[in-house]
């Protein structure tokens, strides 16, 4: 499978800045996004999980260049888009697209659905009023929603209506890029099925790839082909979907994996990995590999040298010294 | 377990024609959010009822001057000083007509009237006798007398009996009574009404444009654009604004535009905050990132979705600023550095009412109850659009 | 069960009063909880669950009033009871913990005082007693250094200390039912097993009897005995936690079951997404809320609300469905 490579990004960094210190003395900054690798191919599923403060969602912000990197390359399609300009991003903008996490602040409440999904088509300036309502309408229609609707407000659906109008307006421009930032996690239980299931399908006829960041565990093995998984700003294990749930090599997604609640109440005495302690800062980390002050299997080696992401298996990496290729 | 042994009608067991698209369906009629807002509005009554003093102000002070047959300037010193509120006495004189006449307190002088409140003329005294304080008055035959040789000053017959009043009755000829130099008050009013209520208007307007647009830039570019800008406000607003009014005054020459510009410019840093402070908040909103992924410009993002999104709070300060703009040109023009004489502004009013405080209270109520009454309508209808307006009221 | 159990609530039905109507929020809801047992009150949003919960503690917001039901705990009607007698009752008798603890502590107090403040309130002791109490419950929540952290406020800790901080609140004195809405929700999947874990040990070492609210179907599986299933302000179905899952009978909790992934059975098929949205409780459905949404609706479920059937008499397992009616009939694949 040599599916083209549609996204490649390298050694990419992403810090804020979060005091100047003493007369600008001793800048402090945050390291959310602290030299990530990472290739996204066409046509697939990319799942990025994480708990809160990985930096997953900070990195998708920045890929799809809303953030300006500190350092590092993106390339799109070929393209280095890292430090190119709004101009030069332009042609871009319409190629990749993203889904939000929070159905109600991500639509302007005073906008019609109408207005709201042809948006980007004004934006880039696409067809005239006519040829904008017809598609409008039929974007309604693909997310399995009706042509009155388009006269509403935003502020008189559902939570998932509301998601489905974000997808319309996403796919509106026939991107290739889509990424999903926690696109489910506001919305009820039964409503997630079905608006994962609409992706899948967007994916089959639209041939769309998808970088799906999301920090529930069970559904990202659900839609995704590879996984990777982020800690503390940096990509600790990524691997093809089966790879990574049937054989985790790195100590945090072992103790992620094994933490996940499983609706079956027979596995509840299953075997769990311990994690001690808590995350920690953003600001002040770790000297050498950053899990080791929560790792069981941590040494002084780790303590002085940071781990690479290796290749520990076929396409599958791992970011530990423990974990033998 | 109640119904298990009712008996169900076979029919029912049918599969029900259910449309899975109906649960799309949204009952609710279309509220866009102005609608929103009006019908939460029109369930307040103290602000519905200042909307209603402001619209019922605003006509009476642009038609009201058009209507009256008094004009602010045109002065009748006989009839200086006259009160709104007439206790008539009667005076019966063989083979005449009545007499009806009241006496006003502050200067114990008589005035005819008709029977039913219209001035007719001052009345001439017989005599006065300033050693026994009285001023006698003589109606044909009937002799009155004004006593005032102690206070509250009585009327009497020539047996030292008082007159009982006939009633009361409002003035009609001036409805609030006329000033120290007989000009009606009530037109005066509303002429004033219209001096402080456009300088209001148009010195709030001003602040809207400035603010809006300092507030705008400071608040989206952030970083140090927003710095060095706020720290402009700051100092700005660490002036005492009265003073400095007071001085821009002393520099422009009293009058109309000069109150207007000393206004306009101080005024707009509380809108300029308050504008910055909203574009702080939504322009870290998703659905503002959401249109720079699109590509969005500057300018798109700033009239499509950041302005559309603040005109609440916009609004609501407006309609707070109008009082305080209300209250700094009615003390300019009390103290004296405001619109000019004969033109009327509610502090003009105030500050020639204030010397004649004693004896004719009338004077000053008006244009201090005008003052309050407005400050608080718009107050209330600010506090309203704010309630009405807070998307957290809502549910 | 023979022994009677410790909450025992009977047809509560709850409404909130807003300018554009009556939300029915709870609709006449029956459930037991018995002493020592964890029962799982799961459900969507509108559902009903939490609110559910407010009204037996009586902590409805202004516009909101129960207005009818009953329930008895130990014996006593807690919709009953006067306002003084609820205060000594909440924090001692029945204790509540909320999703968000931020919000629920005071960020200007230190967590020590709070948690004394509790006890004093509730017991006639001594301040340095309670303080000791405080220390014990640290350490009973696992709290590193539990002594020195009464000092702290509440900003000074993580969102799974801070947790631990709310439960130990909560068990300060000694209450027989805890009720614990969405604990986890908000936390991380690896801080979430955690808390998951020590409120089973807690439950088991104290005796106390839990509900757990919550609308993540994973975590009921792990740490509920009982489990009670809300849909549109109603008690649709009951059951024991392995019965419930094994063999689900209610036509929604089959759907969820089916629309939710399992990380363990992989097969590459889709998920069976319940077509639709949950029901405005401004105007529900008149018979069955569920019914615009169900594949296997009939005529009658359009106009009424089933009862409650029994499933299995010893497991106690309850469904209100139409289907379960002796006439009903039989259709295939409702057994799951």
């Amino acid at each position: 499978m040599t599916a083209k490579t549609l996204v490649q990004v390298k050694d990419l960094k992403k810090h804020f800045k979060v005091s100047s210190g003493f007369l600008g003395r001793d800048p402090k900054y945050l390291k959310a996004v602290d030299g990530v690798d990472l290739e996204i191919k066409q046509g697939e599923t990319l799942g990025l999980v994480g708990e809160s403060g990985c930096g997953k969602s900070t990195l998708a912000r920045t890929i799809i260049r809303l953030y300006q990197p500190t350092s590092g390359d993106i390339n799109f399609d070929g393209t280095n888009i890292s430090d190119a300009d709004e101009k030069a991003l332009k042609p871009f903008r319409q190629r990749m697209q993203m889904i939000f996490q929070d159905p109600y602040a991500s639509l302007n409440g005073r906008m019609t659905v109408r207005d709201l999904i042809a948006e980007p088509l004004e934006i880039a300036g696409i067809g005239d009023r006519n040829a904008q309502t017809e598609r409008v309408d039929e974007l309604l229609e693909i997310v399995g929603l009706n042509k009155d609707h388009a006269n509403r407000f935003a502020h008189e659906f559902s939570g998932g209506q509301r998601q489905r109008i974000g997808i319309a307006r996403a796919i509106a421009l026939n991107p290739e890029l889509v990424i999903c930032d926690e696109p489910i996690s506001a919305l009820d239980v039964s409503i997630q099925a079905q608006i994962v299931n609409m992706l899948q399908e967007l994916q089959q006829t639209l041939g769309l790839t998808y970088l799906f960041i999301t920090h529930d565990l069970s559904m990202v093995r659900h839609i995704s082909d590879r996984i990777g998984v982020m800690y503390l700003g940096k990509i600790v294990e990524l691997a093809d979907n089966d790879a990574l749930y049937d054989s985790p090599k790195h100590p945090y997604t072992r103790a992620l994996l094994s933490s996940i609640p499983i609706a079956d109440p027979q596995e509840r005495d299953r075997q769990i990995e311990e994690m001690q302690g808590e995350i920690p800062s953003p600001i002040d980390m770790p000297s050498g590999c950053r899990f080791r002050t929560r790792c069981p299997l941590a040494t002084d080696k780790c303590a002085a040298e940071e781990p690479d992401l290796k290749e520990v298996a076929k396409g599958h990496f791992a970011a530990c010294h423990f974990v033998e290729p | 377990m109640n119904n298990l042994n009712q008996k169900i009608d076979p029919q029912q067991w049918a599969p029900a024609k259910v449309d899975a698209g109906e649960a799309e369906f949204i009952a609710a009629p279309s509220l866009t959010f102005w609608q929103d807002v009006r019908s939460r509005l029109w369930q307040n009554r103290p602000a519905m009822f200042s909307l209603a003093f402001i619209i019922l102000l605003v006509a009476a002070a642009i038609f009201g001057p058009m209507i009256s047959r008094h004009t602010y300037f045109d002065q009748d010193l006989k009839l200086s000083n006259i009160p709104p509120i007439l206790q008539l006495y009667e005076v019966q004189n063989e083979g005449q007509a009545a007499t009806y006449f009241f006496l006003n307190s502050g200067n114990f002088k008589l005035y005819e009237t008709t029977e039913d409140g219209e001035l007719k003329s001052i009345l001439r005294a017989k005599r006065k006798d300033l050693i026994n304080k009285r001023h006698i008055y003589e109606f044909g035959e009937r002799r009155i007398f004004v006593d005032y040789s102690t206070l509250p000053a009585r009327i009497v017959d020539a047996d030292e009996n008082a007159i009982d009043a006939y009633g009361t009755k409002w003035n009609k000829t001036y409805w609030f009574g006329t000033d120290s130099l007989g000009r009606d008050v009530l037109v005066r009013q509303l002429y004033g009404a219209r001096i402080s209520l456009t300088v209001a208007f148009i010195a709030t307007l001003v602040n809207f444009f400035i603010g809006i647009f300092y507030g705008g830039v400071a608040g989206y570019f952030g970083g140090n654009v927003d710095n060095i800008m706020m720290r402009i406000v700051e100092v700005i607003a660490t002036i005492p604004l009265t003073l400095y009014v007071i001085l821009m005054m002393v520099v422009l020459q009293s009058g109309f535009i000069s109150i207007i510009v000393a206004i306009g410019t101080v005024f707009w840093v509380d809108m300029a905050r308050i504008v910055r402070g909203q574009m702080l908040t939504l322009k870290n909103q998703d659905y503002v990132d959401a249109a720079k992924t699109m590509g969005a410009s500057t300018w798109h993002i700033l009239t499509r979705h950041l302005l559309p999104n603040s005109i609440g709070p916009i609004l609501v300060t407006l309609t707070l600023l109008i009082p305080s703009a209300i209250f700094i040109e009615s003390f300019m023009s009390f103290i004296g550095l405001g619109v000019s004489v004969p033109m009327a502004s509610w502090g003009t009013l105030t500050s020639e009412a204030v010397e004649t405080l004693r004896s004719y209270p009338y004077q000053l109520f008006f244009p201090a109850a005008a003052i309050s009454l407005t400050m608080f309508a718009f107050n209330f209808l600010g506090d309203g659009l704010r309630d009405a307006l807070d998307p957290r009221l809502r549910k | 069960m023979t022994q009677s159990p410790l909450l025992k609530v009977r047809d509560l039905t709850t409404s909130f009063f807003t300018s554009r109507g009556e939300v029915q929020a709870v609709r006449g809801v029956d459930f037991d909880i018995h002493a020592g047992e964890v029962l799982g009150i799961v459900g969507e949003s509108g559902s009903g669950k939490s609110i559910t919960c407010m009204s037996v503690l009586r902590l409805l917001k202004n516009n909101g009033r129960t207005i009818k039901g009953t329930a008895h705990f130990e014996g006593r009607d807690l919709l009953e009871l006067s306002e003084l007698e609820m205060r000594r009752l909440r924090g001692n008798d029945v204790a509540m913990i909320f999703q968000d603890p931020m919000t629920s502590l005071n960020p200007t107090l230190t967590v020590g005082e709070q948690i004394i403040e509790t006890i004093i309130a509730h017991k006639n002791i001594s301040r340095s007693a309670a303080r000791e109490r405080v220390v014990e419950l640290f350490e009973l929540v696992k709290i590193p250094e539990a002594a020195s952290r009464l000092g702290a406020y509440p900003h000074e800790f993580s969102g799974g200390m801070r947790q631990r901080v709310m439960i130990a609140m909560a068990l300060s004195c000694d209450p027989k039912l805890l009720i614990a809405d969405e604990p986890t929700t908000a936390l991380d999947v690896t801080i979430q097993r955690q808390i998951l874990l020590l409120l089973k040990e807690i439950q088991s070492r104290l005796g106390m009897a839990i509900i757990l609210i919550t609308h993540d179907l994973g975590v009921i599986a792990e740490v509920t005995d009982r489990i009670l299933v809300m849909y549109g302000g109603t008690a649709m179905e009951t059951a024991n936690v392995h019965h419930l899952f094994d063999k689900p009978m209610h036509p929604y909790t089959q759907g969820l079951l089916a629309s939710v992934p399992n990380v363990n059975n992989i097969d590459g098929e889709k998920l069976k997404p319940i077509p639709g949205s949950p029901p405005d409780m401004l105007r529900p459905p008149k018979g069955c809320p569920f019914m615009p949404r169900c594949d296997k609706a009939m005529e009658i479920c359009v106009t009424t609300g089933a009862p409650e059937f029994e499933i299995d008499d010893a497991q106690s397992h309850k469904s209100r469905c139409w289907l379960h009616h002796p006439d009903a009939p039989q259709q295939k694949g409702d057994a799951a």
